[in-house]
């Protein structure tokens, strides 16, 4: 079994976020490290729990509504104000999943075998998300033109 | 007849991307949330392909997988996976249960068709023709 931390997780995160919002959206985002963006507005927070022998955590990606609405309509095919929150609530879901998914992969490739939840997603605003102090916990900061969004994990090492 | 395509994912906007997708062929795609309601479906509308998903509510793939080669009915179905988990060993678990080919999320429209033609024929749809 490989030795990992959370630098590692960071790389595979980051790597697998652009990639999810470039196939997908064809949107081309910039990361920007550890400067997590003001997350006050209103926003769509979608997550997905892994978990194995070694390791378990979630991964959360957080997105300003407006921003969550223009992918929704992207991927859709339709317009931002058409769309229910249930539909760009599925979309934000999805995210989660592809790139939480992303990350199993790398740790089934690294001897870390864990399994993944069906995404949870939650909207509001001035939201923080707390763990245990035993828990490991990352924010990387993204932006894609105007917009600025954070993926955040929190991970703990059995 | 049209090709009937089963897409059985419990993200509605997967499902909706894969129905978009073959918008533009003579294919009829049927949508199921889970293993459960895919099996359901599968029964009723005996597609000619299946894509699934893994993680799922309810019923997961690979259950839903089993129970589809267990039926004589449905057994013969060619299966796509369409996952979001890519590693060796996810791979290697796919390969072992019996589908015919596998893609990862995210993917692209034109990969999604790729695959399914290698399996199935696909034909696009005539175009409209204009009477005015």
């Amino acid at each position: 079994m490989q030795t990992i931390n959370t630098t590692d997780i960071q790389g595979v995160l980051t790597t697998h976020l652009l990639q999810v919002l470039d196939t997908m959206f064809s949107v081309k985002a910039v990361p920007l490290g550890s400067a997590v963006p003001n997350e006050e507005a209103e926003r769509v927070s979608g997550s997905v729990g892994f978990g194995g022998d070694a390791i378990a955590g979630v991964v959360y990606v957080h997105l300003p509504a407006t921003f969550a609405g223009v992918l929704a309509a992207c991927i859709l095919g339709t317009e931002p104000e058409s769309l229910s929150e249930a539909e760009v609530n599925d979309v934000v879901g999805e995210i989660a999943n592809m790139l939480t998914g992303g990350l199993k992969s790398w740790l089934c490739d690294v001897s870390l075998p864990c399994a993944v939840s069906i995404p949870v997603v939650i909207r509001g605003s001035s939201f923080a998300i707390e763990s245990p102090p035993e828990v490991e916990r990352l924010r990387l900061g993204f932006s894609a033109g105007v917009n600025h969004f954070s993926v955040e994990v929190h991970v703990k090492f059995q | 007849m049209p090709t009937k395509i089963l897409t059985v994912d419990d993200s509605r906007t997967i499902r909706l991307i894969v129905t978009r997708a073959f918008g533009a062929y003579d294919c009829a795609v049927c949508q199921a949330g889970n293993g459960e309601e895919g099996l359901a479906v599968a029964a009723k509308e005996k597609p000619d392909l299946i894509l699934l998903d893994v993680t799922m509510p309810v019923m997961d793939g690979v259950t839903m997988l089993a129970k589809l080669k267990e039926d004589p009915e449905l057994k013969a179905i060619p299966v796509i996976m369409l996952t979001a988990e890519s590693g060796q060993g996810n791979i290697l678990q796919i390969a072992r249960i019996g589908v015919h080919d596998y893609l990862v999320k995210p993917f692209k429209q034109e990969q999604l068709i790729e695959k399914v033609s290698r399996i199935i024929p696909l034909v696009k749809k005539a175009p409209a023709i204009s009477t005015a």
